[in-house]
């Protein structure tokens, strides 16, 4: 017998929705990524989840993955408390006020486009999919030019606006607070509006914006991504946007796999994980734009 | 308090417990392979990315 879980009146196989925690679990851990910018596309494209649902699925699911990454990275010692603490407020804000933008749009009905119609909520959040899926491959290419142990102030670090702070954990100095803020803001906005972490911002922020060696960078920004999905989470919540049934699978299957794919890391040469990557991520992004294009015509 | 508002707590609070459970687990999971001489720890040079990054 099929177990199907029934999100508005769509039935969504449990067996599924399983092997896509795994899937996108592994793929997480083998790549070094959170999973979130594969997880929701997939779980609209592929099972018709429809997409506040996926966004804010996925947010609840983050909720788990980022408070046990956020508790391995302190048990570590990794990052700095205070760029998360000034960053926090922000992005608690944004994160609402994203949530409440997706709820918008939801409701805004359909865009016209050559003579076709497609839900502007479809258009929005899948572009911004595709575009975000792009840079990640980008990123990706690109990783060895975060590779260094120490940190070098990038251009967000030598912003003048104060009050400046300093951050001895990652050896930054004089850094703008309220450069530290608006980021915050930003990063909380995309994490509500489109179910991501902030890892596809956060990383490159951190990493290039501010300087920090990838370590210290991926310990960094966890509390406030886990205050982020938290909000989001709410938010999404009380629009009737979360299926705790679908987020508690795919959170299951996902943290265990996650492990298995990180171990993997070792066996597997770069050059073939970078070709992996771009495999899957390329394989993502034709799902997207076949669904954008599927609807136009 | 509204079911709404509950059902909003707890899609905060179930996964949140699953991650500390998570993260319990897999530490005993590491510290016993480590005890029974497993594969080495990966190399922890900071100029490598960590193996998981949950934050995309």
């Amino acid at each position: 017998m099929m177990l199907h879980l029934v999100i508005e009146g769509h039935g969504v196989s449990l067996a599924g929705a399983l092997l896509l925690g795994l899937g996108v679990g592994y793929v997480a851990g083998l790549f070094g990524i959170g999973g979130g910018i594969l997880l929701t596309p997939l779980l609209h494209v592929v099972f018709g989840v429809p997409l506040p649902i996926a966004v804010g699925t996925s947010l609840c699911q983050m909720v788990g993955t980022a408070l046990a990454a956020l508790l391995r990275h302190r048990h570590v010692g990794h990052g700095d408390r205070r760029v998360d603490v000034l960053m926090l407020p922000g992005a608690v804000l944004g994160a609402a006020f994203g949530a409440r933008t997706l709820a918008w749009l939801s409701r805004a009905g359909d865009v016209a486009i050559a003579g076709s119609s497609i839900p502007a909520v479809t258009l929005v959040v899948e572009g911004a999919y595709a575009l975000g899926l792009v840079a990640l491959v980008l990123l990706f290419w690109g990783r060895d030019a975060t590779a260094r142990a120490r940190a070098r102030p990038g251009p967000l670090a030598r912003f003048r606006l104060g009050p400046r702070v300093d951050l001895p954990g990652v050896e930054l100095y004089g850094v703008s607070a309220i450069a530290l803020a608006e980021a915050g803001l930003v990063l909380g906005f995309v994490s509500g509006m489109l179910g991501l972490g902030g890892g596809i911002l956060m990383v490159p922020l951190l990493t290039y914006g501010l300087g920090l060696p990838m370590r210290q960078a991926a310990g960094t920004g966890l509390l406030v991504l886990v205050a982020s999905a938290s909000i989001g989470t709410v938010v999404h919540a009380l629009e009737g946007h979360v299926h705790l049934g679908l987020a508690m699978v795919l959170l299951v299957g996902a943290s265990v796999t996650a492990q298995l794919g990180a171990l993997a890391t070792d066996r597997v040469p770069g050059h073939v994980l970078k070709r992996l990557f771009a495999l899957v991520v390329l394989v993502t992004i034709g799902a997207v734009i076949w669904d954008i294009g599927r609807r136009l015509s | 308090m509204s079911s709404t508002i509950l059902y909003a707590i707890a899609c905060v609070i179930v996964p949140a417990l699953w991650g500390v459970a998570m993260y319990h687990a897999f530490g005993w999971w590491e510290a016993r392979r480590a005890r029974r001489g497993g594969s080495p720890a990966r190399a922890a040079d900071d100029d490598r990315r960590p193996p998981i990054n949950y934050s995309i």
